[in-house]
């Protein structure tokens, strides 16, 4: 016999702790120690040693000659041993689950960083459907698991589930108070998470993966590993920079050749307050129907007048008795500005600095984490800040007993959040209504001479702020404050048998302050106004485990768990309708009595659960889960509901001889069936407080009917896949077939107001999901230098409504200008919105032409709501290549959608007001507008092609009328260069002398070209409604940007 | 779980509330709009006022206005109201009264703006679990308001008072007062039905019992006390582009100077030239913005409705109104009765409201030859139309039942020359309510602003 000792490290010279070694042909091994120092006794003639460690290849070392080694294993590229996170955080082989997890590394997603970790998610995963906000850094993303499945019009109904290191946060959309045009979008709770601390994604999809978190888990759940001081030793630091630029990506397309007015004719009087008096022509009008620029001389509102003022200082020039001006405005050039309007916008940047300390020695380990992001984006003064602190430690105290825990606390912030839709809040809005001659800088300086801080000065003062008024006053802040935390114990109580205890919690308290000047359009007297929102949930959980192995060729592990969920959240506003003194915001400023409204809320579920896994040879594998839920939300005879869920996994490569270009071949087949309870306070209708009337306390009836016998939702699922390696696993290939079937949805339906409610909560619908996802994985080049790995991802799903419920045959889900309506035997998505009158003859050869008025010599709207399409996409494609040459790597992500539609208010708008540059055609010449005029009766109609000819306004005020969305439908098919990455890895050797052991550099880009039919908007979108998310459709969006920057790694 | 039942009773707001709190929303809310409709809209459509900007309503573009959702969401808190008032322990024939009046009012809109319209098997959702319900005749819809009227009268004539603070901020919980707002509303209503039925009885008992409006101290007036925007004037609390998008119209300056009528200062501002200059309907967006720059029409009275937030009133109904009405009916012979007398009335009651109160001016107004009551229906009407600026829709509905004034569509209106007569049934209900929505539209002949309703299509005169 001899000592052999050693150590085992992987590719990274870090230690594996724990690694396995075998001496070949017998059962003796040990287990290497924590710093991965092994020493084993030989036995002569015996020099083989197998090495094993989960996730690298195991390697037969021989020992011969030697008595002590470095041995190095190698990850497994081709992870067929693959570890992965599932439900409930338990590590599991990829190889014995039946359903498919997918996983996206740490690296992947802070190097070409997206502030907002949803969007990373875009285009990388088969079945994950991403759609970025359109309010710029910050905004809300909304991420879809194999389709909608909720009838529910909640912003988060169709939300997956967000779990970070075991314990569920809170990604619900932050879009409150839509009144008064304020609609801001603060986000979603998961873009807190701070990239540089994930460790890595794990994408549990559909109900037979996320079973055990019930009813949480029926949309997808997202589990958020962050990085941990693990299998580290020493001291390691860690510095990341990534400092990125963003720029306009899309723009509308505006004409340069029309100003201001109406006619052809304008000339600035005094804005259009009261034209009557003090003259101006069409100074009112907020549209570009005036004269041509040509440069000739036309009174404006930046023009000088005799008393040595701006003509538009209107508050502060001469006046006559009789109210008209004393002093004249002397003329300046009427001229084209092209690119006059997109000069407003800045370039964006994003710098995130994260400093990491991790450490750790046999008995625990530590990492420490700051990071420290800022981003002003391309709205001036609008921004988005986020500092995140992490500590994440644990510390095995006997070699039963560990603990460990993790604490992140996330400060965001922003001095100035930019507002959504329709509304002069909104700066995109001023430039759907502008005159083309303004020159941009002349509004720079916003308020009237004498009377700053209380009079702003624009070029028009009826309808309208200045834009840099409407972002330097008027300000949308938030400042939130976010724990998420968790503590653990496990316990090792005799051999294979496990108990694990934890609690967490997920806290944020947030204080949002809106802020409005004097002479604000909608607020003449200034407004402040604060919203703080509160939300607690705690999750308090358990697990028994049990493995064991039996008649040699069974492996069986059946665990048994609880969990307490207790949710609190409160919402309070308050505000002060108009201020004493302009530009003090505070509540004691307040000109008249406070208006408020208080929100609070609570929840608790109590849940019992048990699973086992049951495997035979190593290629038959049985899941088989049970969960108990109880929700204090359910009337107490229905709060209790169960659901089951059982997977088969077969290694068909490990049962039978397959061709030796099978490298691996696996079938898998899931059932589950989930439930899901409701909000609180869903069983009683309740009276609503309204603002006090000539000193009345008002109330309102309620607008919703309640469901005192709610019964709890049921989501049943079936999927099927197969996982398949070829030559040496360089070619792979997932397919995921899946149909799920939600009913008994708990939803608020529409009702006609005439029975005395808006709306009833009912138990109904039944909408069914049926989806095909596809990965191909291939590796057509790998040698020593150079490596090219492609990775295509489809996915495909329809959602179908097969039932609603007795007579009823449609549902109104939201309504933002177009109607996304639920009709049964059709596609969830679908839109329903008004369009102009038509041969609806199919067999006239004038169908589906327009019908032209022949007294106005234009189309004229139809108020039966049609079809307009859907918006979801037919499919999805994303298509991801990488190089790598010596130290050189290459990243380029395609994202591809094909089909479903949308609307664009833009486009809407900006065609009635003459802003949009097709809005040109036939100015001078006016337009006929194609269609047929009938000359017939209605019974016998005769069809003529239309002659009329029709001024260019009259004829884009009306097709392009606001109220008529079928013109402004748009194809929302999109390719995009999602992203690209550059990256060198430094060689090693050039820190030789120095503490640096590892640094990299790359240059990355987001969005960087977009490919799609409407050249104005990105028709990646969504718009907000009352709080609501409403897709599908374009309200005036903010410019959708690309990205660019450098992100530099270095480690000590 | 024992805690279950605690943790999920709702501690933000209450199930059950008292009958003040609901009235206050009620009166408040119907007054407030109803005023609102009528200064835009409704002067538009009896083309008192016309719009220089944005004219679409008066080239009859149009939708189903918003008043359907307004009214039917008005209604339960009146339903409310009207229950407690029955309720034992909550008893209270005053607030019975007014909720019968109010759902009187708010029934009758709904009626003259859509015609056939959900009535008998509305706002039962809850107690008959009727989501979807059928619509009814106008015919129907007006029995039952004329019942609910004759049962306010005959409830609030108990004069039962209410203690503590009533939420009314109409009349403050006067029910002698309510009693004569019920009463005129009858009045109101029995002549608008008066083309298909024999009203004459009916109209003569309610003017034998003398309980209705007769002074301007009767009117059923909302004082906005200004406190906030939401007691105040509602256009005061708007951007100045809207209030200057509205302009005399050429029809009521042709009225007002035919008359040579003091109220053309009070409502209108002269223009630059110190003139008063009209602007007519139904011009689209170019011709009017053309029109306005050529010609600098009067605005409203910027110091009055813009300004001000609580110069001016809202109103449902006032004493000049019910003057009228008397003088048409005892013209028609409904009633026994000078018409002349009362006609003469209804001016005066009209000018003191407005601040004409010296009744010098008012004889010497009277005594023109184009004032002067001659027996035409048709001054009569035109007069009427003038006292009902700002009253909701009460002048077009005038105008449907009796034709006078006449009234012309404006050039570029986009109805082929007709004077429409209803608004349309809002899209809701074909999404929600969509069989009855279309058993309704066979019924009255087309979802479209040219269907007549039952009332303007009697042949009693």
């Amino acid at each position: 016999q001899t000592n052999f000792t050693g150590t085992v490290l992987d590719e990274n010279n870090m230690p594996l702790p724990g690694a396995s070694l075998v001496i070949k042909g017998s059962a003796t091994g040990v287990a290497a120690d924590f710093d991965g120092n092994f020493s084993i006794e030989l036995p002569q003639g015996n020099e083989i040693l197998v090495v094993s460690y989960l996730g690298y290849i195991p390697s037969e070392f021989n020992t011969s000659g030697k008595t002590t080694a470095t041995i190095v294993l190698q990850p497994n590229s081709e992870q067929l041993d693959e570890v992965v996170v599932t439900a409930l955080g338990i590590k599991r082989e990829a190889k014995k689950l039946a359903y498919s997890v997918q996983k996206v590394s740490g690296d992947d997603l802070s190097e070409a960083k997206e502030t907002n970790v949803v969007n990373s998610l875009s285009g990388k995963l088969a079945g994950v459907q991403v759609t970025g906000g359109n309010s710029g850094v910050g905004s809300s993303s909304q991420i879809i698991i194999r389709g909608e499945s909720s009838l529910n019009p909640s912003p988060n109904a169709n939300s997956p589930l967000f779990v970070v290191d075991g314990i569920p946060i809170n990604n619900s959309v932050n879009s409150r108070g839509s009144e008064n045009n304020m609609e801001v979008d603060y986000g979603n709770g998961a873009q807190d998470i701070n990239p540089d601390d994930i460790e890595t994604m794990n994408v549990l999809k559909g109900p037979s993966a996320t079973a055990l978190y019930g009813s949480r888990g029926a949309n997808g759940v997202i589990l958020i590993t962050t990085k941990s001081g693990k299998n580290k030793k020493g001291l390691g630091v860690s510095y990341t920079n990534n400092t990125t630029f963003e720029s306009i990506l899309t723009f509308p397309e505006y004409q340069y050749e029309y100003g201001q007015g109406s006619n052809g004719q304008f000339a600035f009087g005094d804005g259009g307050q009261n034209r009557s008096i003090t003259g101006g022509v069409n100074d009112h009008v907020d549209e570009s129907w005036g004269p041509a620029l040509n440069g000739q001389l036309i009174a404006q509102h930046d023009s000088p007048t005799t008393s040595g003022l701006l003509a538009g200082d209107v508050h502060v020039r001469p006046r006559n008795a009789d109210g008209t001006f004393s002093d004249e405005i002397i003329a300046t050039p009427f001229l084209s500005r092209p690119g006059n309007i997109k000069s407003f916008f800045e370039t964006g940047h994003t710098i995130s600095n994260n400093i990491a300390l991790t450490g750790g020695n046999e008995f625990g380990n530590f990492r420490l984490s700051f990071t420290d992001l800022k981003s002003e984006g391309i709205v001036p003064n609008t921004d988005y800040n986020r500092r995140s602190y992490a500590l994440n430690g644990s510390y095995q105290l006997a070699e039963w007993f560990k603990i460990s825990g993790s604490m992140n606390y996330i400060n965001s912030n922003s001095g100035n959040r930019p507002v959504n839709s329709y509304g002069t809040e909104n700066i995109m809005y001023l430039w759907v209504w502008f005159g083309q001659q303004v020159d941009m800088n002349s509004l720079r300086n916003y308020w009237q001479p004498g009377l700053e801080g209380v009079q702003q000065y624009n070029y028009n003062y009826n309808y309208h702020d200045n834009p840099y008024f409407n972002v330097y006053e008027n300000t949308n802040s938030f400042d939130k404050d976010r724990v998420i935390t968790n503590m653990r114990a496990d316990i090792k109580l005799a051999k294979g048998l496990d108990f694990m205890f934890r609690t967490g919690f997920d806290y944020a308290d947030e204080v949002d302050m809106r802020k409005r000047a004097y002479s604000t359009q909608r607020f003449p007297k200034g407004q402040y106004r604060e919203d703080y929102i509160y939300s607690f949930e705690q999750n308090t959980d358990f697990l028994l485990g049990y493995n064991t192995t039996f008649h040699e060729d069974f492996d069986l592990a059946v665990s048994f768990g609880g969990n307490n969920r207790t949710f609190k959240s409160s919402y309070q506003r308050i505000t002060a309708n108009s201020l004493s003194i302009p530009g003090i915001y505070n509540f004691g400023n307040t000109a008249e009595p406070l208006t408020s409204s208080d929100y609070d809320d609570k929840k608790e579920v109590n849940s019992l659960y048990a699973f086992a896994n049951l495997g035979f040879k190593d290629y038959l594998f049985l899941d088989v889960t049970g969960r108990n839920d109880w929700s204090s939300t359910l009337p107490l005879e229905n709060s209790s509901y169960f659901y089951p869920s059982a997977g088969l996994s077969l290694i068909l490569s490990d049962m039978f001889n397959l061709p030796q270009s099978v490298s691996f071949a696996k079938l898998r087949a899931g059932w589950a069936s989930v439930g899901n309870d409701t909000d609180p306070y869903n069983l009683l209708p309740t009276y609503g407080f309204g603002t006090t009337f000539n000193g009345f306390s008002r109330v309102n009836s309620p607008s919703e009917l309640k469901l005192p016998e709610l019964k709890p939702e049921r989501t049943n699922s079936f999927e099927i896949g197969t996982d398949l390696r070829f030559f040496g696993s360089r070619l792979g290939l997932d397919i995921a077939v899946y149909r799920s079937i939600t009913e008994n949805q708990i939803i608020s339906l529409p009702v006609s107001n005439t029975s005395g409610y808006n709306q009833r909560v009912i138990n109904a619908g039944k909408v069914q999901n049926e989806g095909l996802e596809i990965t191909v994985n291939a590796t057509p080049v790998k040698t020593k230098n150079f490596a090219w790995n492609t990775n295509i991802n489809f996915t495909s799903n329809r959602g179908e409504i097969s039932e609603l419920t007795d007579g009823l045959d449609f549902y109104q889900i939201k309504e933002n200008y177009l109607i996304v309506g639920a009709e049964v035997g059709e596609k969830m998505g679908d839109l329903y919105g008004t369009g102009f009158v038509e041969v609806t003859d199919a067999n006239s050869p004038h169908f589906g032409q327009w019908i032209i008025n022949q007294d106005t010599g234009l189309p004229s709207r139809d108020s039966e709501l049609r079809n307009l399409g859907n918006y979801n996409p037919d499919f999805m494609v994303g298509l991801q290549n990488s190089f790598r040459y010596k130290n050189l790597n290459l990243g380029v992500l395609f994202d591809w959608r094909q089909g479903g539609v949308y609307h664009s208010r833009t486009v809407s708008i900006g065609g009635t007001t003459g802003l949009l540059d097709f809005t040109t055609e036939g100015r001078e010449s006016g337009i006929v507008a194609e269609g047929v005029i009938n000359t017939g009766t209605e019974e016998n109609p005769v069809y003529v092609e239309n002659t009329i000819n029709v001024p260019a306004s009259s004829y884009y005020a009306t097709v392009y009328n606001r109220s008529n969305e079928e013109t402004t439908m748009y194809d929302a098919t999109y390719v995009k260069l999602r992203e690209v990455k550059l990256g060198y890895n430094f060689p090693k050797k050039l820190f030789d002398r120095s503490p640096i052991t590892s640094a990299s550099i790359s240059f990355v880009g987001r969005n960087l070209a977009l490919w799609t039919e409407n050249p104005h908007v990105d028709p990646e979108t969504i718009s907000f409604s009352g709080g609501t998310v409403v897709p599908g459709v374009e309200d005036m969006a903010l410019p959708s940007t690309r990205s660019y920057g450098i992100n530099l790694n270095i480690e000590f | 779980t024992d805690d279950f039942e605690e943790i999920n009773s709702n501690p933000n707001a209450p199930e059950a509330v008292s009958a003040n709190l609901l009235t206050a929303t009620a009166t408040s809310e119907i007054v407030r709009t109803l005023t609102q409709e009528g200064y835009s809209d409704g002067n538009t459509i009896t083309q008192l006022m016309a719009k220089n900007n944005f004219p679409g309503f008066g080239q009859f573009e149009w939708g189903d206005q918003g008043l359907w959702n307004f009214f039917y969401q008005i209604l339960p808190e009146v339903n409310d109201i009207l229950e407690i008032s029955r309720t034992e322990g909550t008893k209270n024939s005053t607030y019975e009264g007014i909720a019968l009046s109010l759902r009187a009012l708010c029934f009758a809109n709904l009626t003259d703006l859509y015609n056939n319209v959900p009535y008998t098997e509305a706002l039962v959702g809850k107690s008959e679990g009727v989501f979807t319900p059928k619509y009814d005749d106008q015919e129907t819809i007006y029995n039952g308001i004329l019942a609910d009227l004759a049962e306010a009268d005959a409830v609030l004539s108990k004069g039962q008072p209410i203690t503590g603070a009533t939420g009314d901020v109409i009349y403050d919980g006067d029910a002698s007062k309510w009693r004569k707002l019920a009463n005129s509303l009858r009045l109101r209503y029995l002549l608008r039905i008066s083309k298909q039925r024999d009203v004459s009885a009916e109209m003569q008992a309610i003017v034998n019992d003398g309980n209705y409006i007769t002074t301007n101290d009767d009117n059923a007036t909302l004082t906005f006390s200004g406190t906030s925007n939401t007691d105040s004037w509602p256009e005061s609390t708007g951007r100045i582009g809207g209030f200057d998008e509205k302009s005399l119209c050429t029809t009521g300056l042709e009225y007002l100077t035919r008359f040579n009528d003091p109220r053309l200062d009070i409502w209108f501002d002269r223009n630059s030239n110190g003139e008063y200059v009209g602007i007519p309907i139904g011009l689209n967006q170019d011709n009017a913005r053309a029109y306005d720059d050529a010609n600098s029409p009067s605005r409203l009275d910027v110091e009055l409705f813009y300004f001000s937030r609580t110069e001016a009133e809202a109103f449902v109904i006032k004493s000049s109104e019910v003057y009228f009405i008397l003088a048409e009916a005892a013209e028609r012979g409904f009633i026994s009765g000078d018409a002349e007398t009362f006609y003469n009335e209804g001016i005066r009651q009209s000018m003191k409201y407005w601040g004409v109160t010296d009744d010098a001016v008012i004889d010497t107004y009277l005594a023109q030859p184009s004032v002067a009551y001659n027996g035409s229906v048709e001054l009569l009407m035109t007069q009427k139309t003038l006292a009902l600026w700002n009253v909701d829709y009460q002048g077009w509905f005038d105008y449907r039942r009796t034709g006078l004034p006449a009234l012309e569509a404006g050039p570029d209106n986009e109805n082929q020359g007709r004077y429409p007569v209803r608004f349309l049934y809002p899209s809701s209900e074909q999404t929600l309510n969509g069989v009855n929505y279309k058993a309704a539209v066979e019924s009255i002949g087309g979802d479209n602003i040219n269907s007549k309703g039952w009332w303007e299509t009697g042949s009693r005169y």
